[in-house]
């Protein structure tokens, strides 16, 4: 597409800017260069997929929705459209639709490892482990090293209950080829959670925080950590490390001793232990949901 | 599942908003006061969602089966004299309770990736509270009609 009122390399040049503004966040001055990129060269698809992606980056997906939708309807095969469509769907939880284009895109690029890392993500949120697994390795045995396919089978590696140990391999494949990407780090504070490494699970995700400081996922996440690793939990380990076997465990373990203590107490010591039983049960009730509140 | 099966849908119309199951707190709870039937009308409402009602639903017939069993080893086979003896008398409700969990235990089992996957992943969990009190009562009512009925007509 040549334009004849500006000289050939202008829509190149505005696109690389924009791309290097936006691969460093910088979304505000990306969306300046894109405006007038868009003014200058009002058919260019590719401004539009920008502006699109720019709205998504920056959490406006109502604005991403409608952009994609136009950049869709101009150009259907649009591939950054298509794939922005797609994680625009999952955003507003149209898991349906969001797997019918994810879909359409691998039929279209069947090598193409970060469609089935994204379409694999998309299997795990909605509780299909297994095809989340298949698709994870279909991606890795097109690119053995991508970080999105790496990070779904190490997933489901943690989900089967095989990758806590940090010499899985798909976890360590992870670790050594993408130390820097945030869903290395993800993966690493799940392990270090499932493992009981509490406060070093909270150490990574506070560093992660460090390096994303705009991002509310990121900082949801170390919320939970921080609640989790909080001097008042450490009462309820039992039930923060085995779940409700733990909670089954204390259930009936402090049943069977109060009773068994019964026959060797005086009966004033007994019901004072009953009620510190009673009052820990409570306690492992309610803590968590205030201490929710307060942090 | 060869590359033609990937490329295949996997989520219907029904599921199009995602998926998920009643908490692991909900389940244990449930069956902690409802017992075994409370435990199973949880685990086979989240076999409903997950779509695999199908596969899950001789749980609810062993749940079903189960409570009599216990009643009637309880008070016809000597279950009561038996517990007396080697735990105590005070032993026999929390025996019901401890049943309660197992199958809870059970039905842990049948669903633990799900469990698991919402867990690791962050998914949440269903709000379970119409569900659970529902099932505690349908579970407290059926052991009253068993013991009624069954037992003490005897």
């Amino acid at each position: 597409m040549s334009d004849d009122t500006h000289p050939p390399d202008e829509r190149a040049r505005i696109q690389f800017e924009a791309l290097a503004l936006i691969d460093r966040r910088r979304y505000d001055q990306a969306r300046v260069l894109i405006g007038q990129g868009l003014k200058e060269f009002p058919d260019d698809s590719e401004f539009l997929y920008l502006g699109a992606f720019v709205d998504y980056a920056q959490d406006h997906t109502d604005e991403a929705f409608t952009a994609t939708t136009q950049l869709l309807a101009r150009d259907p095969e649009h591939y950054g459209g298509r794939r922005l469509l797609a994680q625009l769907h999952e955003e507003h939880k149209q898991y349906a639709e969001a797997e019918e284009q994810w879909l359409g895109l691998l039929r279209d690029h069947p090598e193409d490892a970060d469609l089935y890392g994204f379409y694999g993500h998309l299997m795990l949120l909605t509780l299909n482990t297994d095809k989340a697994r298949k698709l994870a390795l279909e991606g890795l045995s097109q690119e053995p090293d991508h970080s999105h396919c790496l990070f779904v089978a190490t997933l489901t590696d943690l989900i089967e209950g095989r990758g806590s140990s940090f010499d899985a391999t798909n976890l360590q494949r992870l670790l050594t080829e993408h130390p820097e990407h945030k869903r290395t780090a993800v993966a690493l504070v799940i392990a270090l959670n499932e493992r009981g490494d509490f406060k070093g699970a909270l150490r990574v995700g506070q560093e992660l925080l460090r390096s994303q400081p705009d991002s509310q996922e990121v900082l949801e996440m170390v919320k939970a950590l921080k609640r989790q690793s909080h001097w008042s939990m450490l009462p309820l380990y039992p039930m923060q490390r085995w779940g409700w076997g733990g909670a089954a465990a204390v259930t009936f373990g402090g049943l069977i001793m109060l009773r068994a203590l019964r026959a060797n107490i005086d009966e004033g010591t007994y019901v004072i232990l009953n009620m510190a039983w009673l009052g820990y049960v409570l306690y492992s009730w309610i803590w968590p949901a205030v201490l929710k509140k307060l942090i | 599942m060869p590359k033609n099966d990937l490329l295949q849908p996997s989520l219907s119309a029904s599921d199009a908003t995602g998926v998920s199951i009643y908490s692991t707190a909900a389940g244990y709870i449930v069956s902690y006061f409802g017992g075994p039937l409370a435990a199973a009308i949880i685990a086979l409402l989240n076999s409903f969602h997950l779509g695999r009602l199908h596969k899950d639903w001789p749980f609810g017939a062993l749940a079903l089966l189960a409570v009599p069993g216990y009643f009637k080893w309880l008070q016809v086979g000597g279950g009561q004299r038996w517990l007396s003896a080697v735990i105590g008398q005070w032993s026999i409700p929390y025996v019901y309770r401890l049943m309660g969990v197992l199958f809870f235990g059970l039905a842990y089992l049948m669903h633990r990736r799900y469990y698991r996957s919402m867990a690791l992943i962050g998914v949440p969990a269903r709000p379970g509270w119409i569900p659970g009190v529902g099932a505690v009562m349908a579970g407290m009512a059926y052991a009253f009609l068993v013991v009624e009925f069954l037992i003490n007509e005897r």
